[in-house]
């Protein structure tokens, strides 16, 4: 069944056709959520979150766009809200700290991410490359990691995001330029220590 | 310090997710998505159709009663004017005059 069609079957409430479209997208949610949050727990309790909007929202969908294009700007979302959730933890955290310094301690941060698809000679440097994808503006986060890590076009990225082509082309440009600058000043930092 | 070097290190952690290989998530999360569907169901997914559809009809009942309170309210109002020109309490009583 296409994809648009499993969308009609669970709009009208049928739990297979749930079960067939999770099979057919949970890879593409499921990577795309890794990317964003580095972290494979967080990673598949948002897919649920995404799950559970498709099911809820199935009725709504109008069919303007493709069902990937609507899937995955439900995802982009879904990782954006949490992203923020942990930052405001973060920030409370941090605060929580100054006050209390024996069980204030920062732990919704994860320093390292070892993506379990990247190659295994490239694991170290791609660690690095998350890290500064995590400093990343979220706009150019969206565009760096739709493009780099899910293999998207541009006109697909510009329907996900709501924008042109040529505003998200700025974006990616943009978003390679500043991660040239946190990788250069990281990698200054690291002779600076030697 | 070698900016050689350095541009090299930089497009060398760029090009590091080069021949990635899609990740795959748990074999069980379908499951916790349709537990937590049907846990929700029992206490508050209701479809939106339904709830704009009970919506309209609160709305209709809502607006038959301003119409019927309404004509009532004509109603009365001219059976008070009946009542008034019965007893002949109207403005043109000749006995105001007086």
């Amino acid at each position: 069944m296409l994809p648009e069609e499993l969308l009609q079957h669970i709009a009208n409430g049928d739990p297979k056709a749930l079960r067939e479209l999770y099979e057919y997208f949970k890879t593409r949610v499921y990577n795309t959520c890794l990317s964003y949050l580095q972290d494979e727990n967080d990673a598949e309790e948002t897919v649920q979150d995404v799950f559970i909007e498709v099911f809820q929202s199935a009725d709504g969908f109008k069919g303007k766009s493709l069902v990937s294009t609507w899937i995955y700007r439900i995802s982009v979302n879904k990782c954006l809200d949490k992203l923020r959730y942990k930052n405001r933890q973060k920030r409370f955290a941090l605060v929580y700290s100054i006050f209390n310094k024996d069980t204030g301690a920062i732990q919704y941060d994860k320093l390292v991410f070892d993506h379990p698809g990247v190659k295994m000679e490239n694991r170290e440097l791609a660690a690095i490359l998350f890290n500064a994808i995590r400093q990343l503006p979220e706009n150019q986060q969206t565009a760096f990691i739709l493009k780099q890590v899910e293999g998207l076009s541009q006109k697909e990225i510009a329907d996900i995001m709501n924008m042109n082509v040529k505003a998200v082309e700025s974006l990616l440009s943009r978003g390679k330029e500043t991660l040239r600058k946190l990788l250069g000043d990281y990698y200054d930092s690291t002779q600076r220590k030697e | 310090m070698n900016e050689t070097g350095k541009n090299k290190y930089v497009e060398d952690i760029l090009n590091s997710l080069d021949g990635m290989q899609r990740a795959e998530p748990g074999a069980g999360l379908y499951d916790k998505i349709e537990g937590r569907l049907s846990g929700k169901a029992a206490t508050t997914i209701i479809p939106l159709r339904r709830v704009s559809f009970a919506a309209a009809c609160v709305l209709l009942l809502i607006a038959v009663n301003i119409i019927f309170m309404s004509m009532q309210h004509t109603k009365k109002d001219n059976s008070m004017l009946e009542v008034a020109s019965f007893y002949q309490l109207t403005n043109n009583n000749p006995l105001d005059n007086l």
